[in-house]
């Protein structure tokens, strides 16, 4: 009796799935259909909820918040983030270069205290205000899905540019830089 | 004038055509045994290599000069950079990166042709062998060449070079890509054997013979970057963990898995003749995950710390490099592994014997071994790409953590831990209780002792904690078991026993030594996972705190300038309760150029452990912030790596010790030790 070949054929197969999932991965990146900016629905053109979060590095011993209350009249960007997520390393220099131009508020968001203080020593810290978000509700009343996403707020609180995913060059000449010259900062 | 970079670039060029040749003439060599064939693509496997390293110098030297005409240079050093940094710089970037797998995909090739010597056993195995070297050259070559060209030149020169990210500046960094990249392409030439097992339709013993020293030295090199790279993150991340689960990480993970299968499985097929289609798979994969590795690494398919570009449109060129690299060659599996010929006339080695082992015996236990290996590797494999499946599926966007890996990797690693020490006291084919028993009550006593001495010691600790280390030891009691049995077992005298050890073949000797390998990194993966400790506090200058049995006193904050950077230094001093006082001093160093900053922790290390200072920021009025890590025996992680990177090397030594080589006296004991 012949044995069946079948089995043999079963690490090209398993191989091809993976070849499948990788190249929609890709190809759907270079036809825009993968843009991380459009998954989900977007806050773009809507005010900002008024959050306000305890901050991860109070001045003083006496408790104080990350109000967005306060920067009401402000032009200004919130990225949020997590030192968990590989994509926050990943984006940090462009969220340096971002904080040139205009102040950028931290949402830090479901992480541990000593993770994220490690992760400020070794990227830099970039944030004018840092705010811990424990749970992730907060980042869910501002729009925010995923890690990381940046907004960008107008002064008179509307969201002039919501982007999920993180930050690199092109986003900072292309949408980004468009969203600056509409508040007239570059 | 005719630039440097042009030259290296004709020479790249010309090493291209040279691969085909060579891909070409062995295959005709392969097929007909064709001795001019043979010594034509020897000369050009040798020749490639040449021409490669020549274009290889020829970029180190625009990096050193810093010749910011080259694109390359201009974008990825600067002429303030130290010397090592220039030179590592030629391999911080995509293209110099793939130009440095070439060099060493090419030197590979170099060595086999020195290897195949004509009219010799196994030489139309070599030939086949070495054709499919040169199609992996070919491919790779082609890739340099036609999208990522590391010799482009820039019309107009910048003033300087755009840096070079300063994460990447670090001894530790410099040396890792070239060892993984050791690792890596040093599977290729498994992969290599396998293909040419697949096109000959044949995998004996004579096979597993060839090939095993070549899987050994990139295990060995695998293993070692792996360890740098985890060392680098342990030493330059400010934050002290070994592993981070992330998707770069875990793509060098996999091979390594698989090729730790493939060292076993092999030892299967030359031993005993069997698994031969398991081990040609083997092979396969563990280049197949190499490559997918480097795949993940650079087509932005999944965002990393270590990603050098995000470009889709190159991945996908990798990724057709891939599908065909891998897909052929599993496709040929699928046709042909089940009608692999077991034997060949010319080797008398053979063992023709392959009636089925029984349940218990060595062959089943290797088995095991494989088997929970792949199934570890193929975990692995799934968490790094669940978030693109899920994606794929609802367009839904999730992040796999470590969590998920310690979970399922975990217990998988431990039961391979649980059947290793058993292993080497299996007989081939069937195990007999009488000959195992005696060595593993001793075992199971020895690990019994030792896990209640620490229990009632460190009172309280955890059960995982006990698991983990009681694993430890266990192979450990495993490894005395089988030098015991080197020595003779229960028959065993000082004199002979010393002597047989010392006369042990080399492979066994270096099995041992990797297992120790594996049972110390499993102890200081306990000690760093089960008892470690963090201190974060303020700190005025002249402030003390007690952590652990040591003080630490800040004693000062000052400036300080480096070559391509300025810093903030605190030094703190530990006093230990003899009264031993050591200073550490932690910066943070920022670097105008990229406009980053790093921390660079001051680090004590001891056998016992690391004792870690960090430097977080503060000021003179609020306190400076000074965080205290105690990392008990987390160098015995990179020591049991480079254990098991020894004992990998070790078995590249001949599988007996000639009789030649002893003395007739021990020849005479050896002798009549075998009569009693």
């Amino acid at each position: 009796m012949k044995p069946s070949k079948l089995p043999f054929f079963l690490p090209i197969i398993v191989f091809l799935l993976f070849v499948a999932v990788a190249f929609w991965g890709l190809y759907a990146i270079t036809t825009g259909q993968r843009n991380v900016s459009d998954i989900g629905f977007s806050m773009q053109g809507q005010k900002i909820a008024e959050i306000a979060l305890p901050e991860l590095q109070p001045a003083s011993d006496a408790p104080e918040y990350l109000d967005l209350a306060a920067w009401k009249g402000k032009a200004y960007a919130i990225n949020v983030w997590a030192s968990w997520c590989p994509p926050c390393r990943a984006e940090a220099p462009a969220i340096h270069q971002l904080s040139q131009s205009l102040p950028v508020l931290g949402i830090n968001q479901r992480d541990k205290y000593d993770d994220a203080i490690g992760f400020l020593n070794q990227f830099g810290n970039p944030y004018e205000q840092i705010g811990i978000d424990r749970d992730g509700k907060a980042s869910i009343t501002i729009g925010v899905q995923a890690l990381p996403e940046t907004l960008i707020v107008a002064p008179d609180g509307r969201v002039i540019l919501h982007h999920r995913g993180p930050i690199f060059a092109n986003e900072l000449r292309g949408s980004i830089r468009a969203a600056l010259t509409e508040l007239g900062i570059e | 004038m005719l630039h440097l970079t042009e030259i290296g670039h004709f020479a790249l060029s010309l090493a291209f055509a040279l691969a085909m040749i060579q891909s070409i003439m062995l295959f005709r060599a392969g097929r007909t045994g064709d001795l001019g064939a043979i010594q034509l693509g020897r000369i050009s496997a040798h020749l490639t290599f040449v021409l490669v390293a020549a274009s290889f110098i020829i970029l180190t030297i625009a990096f050193i000069q810093s010749d910011f005409s080259v694109a390359l240079v201009a974008s990825h050093s600067h002429s303030l950079k130290p010397l090592l940094y220039k030179v590592s710089g030629v391999w911080g970037n995509h293209e110099g990166s793939l130009l440095l797998w070439v060099l060493i995909l090419t030197l590979f090739g170099a060595l086999m042709a020195l290897r195949l010597k004509p009219l010799q056993d196994g030489q139309l195995t070599m030939s086949y062998a070495l054709s499919v070297q040169g199609m992996i050259v070919i491919a790779f070559i082609g890739l340099i060449l036609f999208t990522s060209n590391p010799f482009e030149r820039l019309t107009a020169l910048p003033d300087d070079g755009n840096g070079l990210n300063p994460i990447l500046q670090d001894p530790g960094l410099a040396f890792h890509p070239p060892m993984l990249y050791l690792g890596y392409v040093g599977l290729s030439v498994g992969f290599a054997f396998a293909v040419a097992a697949l096109i000959e339709g044949r995998a004996d013993a004579l096979w597993a013979r060839l090939a095993r020293r070549w899987v050994l030295i990139a295990w060995s090199a695998l293993t070692a970057g792996i360890a740098l790279g985890s060392w680098w993150a342990y030493y330059e991340l400010g934050w002290g963990g070994w592993w981070f689960w992330d998707p770069v990480e875990n793509a060098s993970l996999m091979p390594w898995l698989v090729a730790t299968a493939l060292i076993h499985s092999l030892n299967v097929v030359e031993k005993r003749n069997l698994f031969h289609s398991w081990t040609v798979l083997m092979a396969i994969l563990a280049f197949g995950l190499s490559l997918i590795g480097t795949f993940i690494v650079r087509s932005g398919l999944l965002t990393s710390v270590h990603a050098f570009t995000n470009d889709p449109t190159r991945g996908l060129v990798i990724l057709v490099i891939i599908l065909v690299a891998v897909g052929v060659p599993l496709l040929l599996f699928g046709w042909r592994a089940g009608t692999l010929a077991h034997d060949r006339a010319s080797n008398q080695n053979s063992n023709q014997d392959t009636e089925s082992p029984a349940l218990i015996s060595r062959e089943t236990a290797l088995q095991a071994n494989n088997l929970l290996l792949v199934v570890t590797s193929a975990t692995v494999l799934v968490g790094t790409l669940y978030p693109l499946i899920i994606e794929a599926i609802n367009g839904a966007r999730i992040s796999v953590g470590p969590p998920f890996f310690e979970a399922t990797v975990g217990p998988l690693l431990g039961l391979m831990l649980i059947v290793m020490p058993v292993a080497p006291l299996l007989a081939w084919k069937k195990a007999q209780a009488k000959s195992v028993t005696p060595y593993l009550l001793p075992m199971l006593l020895m690990t019994a002792a030792i896990m209640a001495v620490i229990i009632v010691m460190l009172n309280g600790i955890s059960i995982f904690a006990i698991a983990t280390l009681g694993l430890g030891v266990w192979v450990i009691s495993g490894v005395i078991a089988d030098i015991v049995a080197i020595m003779g077992g229960h028959r065993m005298t000082i004199r002979s026993g010393f002597q047989r050890l010392i006369g042990a073949p080399l492979p066994r000797i270096g099995m041992n030594m990797a297992h120790i390998g594996v049972a110390i990194f499993t102890i200081g993966v306990a000690g760093v996972s089960f008892f470690d400790s963090e201190t974060i506090t303020r700190m005025q200058i002249n402030d003390s705190i007690e952590s652990g049995s040591k003080t630490f006193t800040l004693t000062q904050v000052t400036p300080v300038q480096g070559p391509n950077y300025t810093a903030i230094a605190a030094t703190v001093m530990m006093t230990d309760k003899r009264g031993k006082e050591v200073a550490l001093t932690s910066e943070i160093r920022r670097f105008p150029v990229a406009r980053s900053q790093t921390t660079e922790a001051a680090i004590k290390t001891g056998f016992w452990g690391d004792t870690y200072v960090v430097y977080g920021g503060g000021t003179s009025g609020d306190g400076f912030v000074i965080r205290i890590y105690q990392k008990p025996l987390i160098t015995w992680i990179w020591g049991g790596a480079g254990l098991m990177m020894l004992g990998g090397l070790l078995a590249m030594g001949p599988r007996r010790s000639k009789p030649a080589q002893l003395t007739s006296t021990s020849v005479a004991e050896r002798h009549k030790d075998s009569i009693a």
